[in-house]
């Protein structure tokens, strides 16, 4: 829908070569913006999904009924325990990798972002990660802050 | 104990004393590096100042990594201004050391010591801290403690953000991290992940009107927005003298606060270039070469220009960018006279960027700028009369004026500067041109006047040693005039 009203507009003001190219920019810059914004909430959503799921898990280790009731989409099944608990871990696994998939996309998509703006991306962040324990040497030796 | 933790480290925003260059923001650039006349504090000097923005654009690029720039031009022109509209313009992500070319000359250091803790304070590395924490306002908590007293004690805390709600069953090691940080029902926390390290960061706003009476203390803080658990990446850039410093045993880590750290091994220098390079393999680390400043360049000797040439040659450089109000002189320590006091070969590898004497024009809109920095209000003809002044003589006397006479009229109780106030100032404390004058008409009158028998002797001497010797004589008094 918006890329029909992005087209709209731009035929009606078609003569001036300059208009074009800021519509272009801000509507590829809308767009990266648009799907951070997705992503950031489905990041979210994901996270809840995966609080619940390790409520759950805990719920049934906590009680050592045979059967458990469970919901599957919008049916509540009676399952049995073992079952359950299967079908829990993998839930939580299979949001665990989505949710990082989810945050390296983030990564890439801000970068773009800030390249449509003409901001340099921000250093550093394809970086791999230093390991704790050499992090609290560091950090015990260094000002670095917060 | 827990108050001492409470205490919180900020970060020091620089401050710095009121001095020749505070009045600098940046290098007054617009978007295609085209020089604004007045802008961020500089005034004129448009060609240099769009040479370096192009400097400092290929820094930060990370283009030019052991290069080396030179600006020269009179005294007064806005060298070292420039060089610190750079490193503001660099910010604060890329390392600047700036010097002065005399700190070298130090008793507890050697001379190419203290130039290459100046370089690799200039060469940052970056690295990537990553944390996961679970971020939540503490909506209940409840803990059971067994009858006894002691054993294990359970508990649950129930943590929201804006968008969500969930229930965590605690145990006894993390219930002590709670009680210790004193947690309660309306505190929003940080939870480590990895380490299982609590912190408060403050309390709910929405939590605000509980008591009537808080302490002065009580952080109230927004409810935390999105997720519960949240990735935490911080990118630090330390430079790799500070690695050094803290790896150099003898010294220890204080050292580096203390500032005082002696000679570090080349062994250790080694050890730590070794482990750097193997981080950037595994990709943990990335190399960010700064940028180092030597201002008043000519002072450094042959020894250090050539240990310069060969550090630069090295693939953990910074750019060195040097400062010099020299002509065609003499290099240090030799009788080689070279363009800017500098070996032709250095010269050979820099890119030379030059500052032009300001004119008059400009130097009032310095004047202005100076002034403004200065909290001084001056009304117009004292500002003329002290342009006036600064084309006379120089612009540092015309600035050092500013605070003098700022002071003389508030002494006088008045809101403003008036060309009196320049005046009486003026008259109170001289000039170099002034002073030298007087110098000359009264020399008998001061003690050890010995010029007349000196020149007497220096006339013996050139005929056993080196020719122009009368020709450095007077040279001497600029030496220390321009600081």
């Amino acid at each position: 829908m918006e890329n029909g009203r992005n087209t709209a507009v731009v035929t009606g003001m078609a003569a001036k070569p300059g208009v074009q190219k800021v519509l272009d920019l801000l509507f590829a810059s809308e767009t990266v913006a648009d799907k951070i914004m997705v992503n950031k909430q489905e990041i979210i959503q994901l996270d809840k999904r995966r609080q619940q799921t390790r409520e759950a898990i805990r719920e049934i280790n906590k009680h050592n009924e045979q059967k458990v009731w469970t919901t599957i989409g919008s049916m509540l099944v009676k399952l049995d325990r073992k079952k359950a608990l299967e079908m829990l871990e993998k839930d939580k696994v299979q949001i665990d990798s989505e949710i990082n998939k989810l945050r390296s996309e983030q990564k890439i998509l801000v970068n773009e972002h800030r390249d449509i703006e003409h901001k340099l991306p921000f250093k550093g962040s394809n970086l791999k990660p230093m390991n704790s324990k050499e992090m609290s040497a560091l950090r015990a030796n260094l000002p670095l802050g917060n | 104990m827990t108050d001492a933790e409470k205490l919180e480290v900020r970060d020091i925003t620089r401050i710095e004393r009121i001095g020749a260059h505070s009045h600098i923001r940046g290098l007054g650039l617009d978007d295609v590096l085209e020089a604004r006349a007045v802008s961020q504090g500089m005034v004129g000097q448009k060609e240099a100042r769009r040479a370096a923005g192009i400097v400092v654009q290929m820094v930060r690029e990370g283009k030019i990594a052991g290069r080396c720039i030179l600006l020269a031009g009179e005294p007064s022109t806005g060298k070292t201004a420039i060089a610190v509209a750079m490193a503001q313009a660099l910010g604060n992500e890329t390392p600047f050391t700036s010097m002065s070319a005399s700190e070298i000359f130090s008793l507890e250091m050697s001379k190419t010591e203290a130039l290459s803790q100046a370089m690799r304070k200039s060469i940052g590395v970056r690295i990537k801290e990553e944390t996961e924490i679970i971020e939540g306002e503490v909506v209940e908590i409840q803990i059971d403690r067994p009858a006894t007293g002691t054993g294990q004690k359970i508990g649950k805390v129930t943590l929201k953000t804006t968008e969500m709600e969930t229930n965590y069953d605690l145990g006894n090691k993390i219930i002590e991290c709670f009680m210790k940080e004193k947690i309660q029902a309306g505190d929003v926390i940080t939870i480590d992940k990895a380490s299982g390290k609590v912190s408060k960061l403050g309390r709910s706003f929405t939590r605000a009107r509980d008591y009537d009476a808080t302490g002065a203390q009580t952080r109230f803080v927004q409810c935390p927005e999105g997720e519960l658990q949240k990735r935490k990446e911080v990118v630090h850039t330390v430079t790799l003298h500070e690695i050094d410093v803290i790896n150099s045993r003898t010294h220890g880590f204080l050292a580096l606060f203390s500032g005082d750290t002696g000679e570090i091994k080349q062994e250790i220098r080694d050890q730590i270039n070794g482990k750097v390079m193997e981080w950037r393999e595994e990709g943990k680390a990335e190399i960010n070469p700064g940028v180092l400043f030597i201002d008043e360049v000519h002072m450094l000797d042959m020894e250090c220009f050539s240990f310069l040439n060969r550090a630069m040659e090295s693939d953990m450089a910074p750019v060195v960018i040097m400062a010099t109000n020299r002509g065609h002189t003499r290099i240090r320590g030799t009788n080689y006279r070279s363009p800017h006091g500098m070996p032709l070969d250095l010269l050979d590898r820099m890119i030379i960027i030059r500052t032009v004497p300001y004119s008059e024009k400009e130097v009032r809109e310095i004047l202005k700028i100076r002034c403004e920095e200065e909290d001084c209000v001056m009304n117009n003809d004292a500002l003329t009369v002290l342009t006036r002044i600064a084309c006379d003589t120089s612009l540092r006397y015309a600035i050092q004026l500013i605070t003098t006479a700022n002071l003389v009229s508030r002494r006088r109780k008045s809101t403003e500067v008036t060309v009196e106030d320049v005046k009486k100032c003026y008259a109170l404390f001289i000039d170099e041109v002034r002073s030298s004058k007087i110098l000359m008409e009264l020399q008998d009158e001061y003690m050890f006047n010995e010029i007349e028998s000196d020149k007497a002797k220096d006339k013996d001497s050139i005929k056993g040693k080196g020719k122009d010797k009368d020709e450095e004589k007077p040279a001497e008094p600029m030496e220390c005039g321009d600081n």
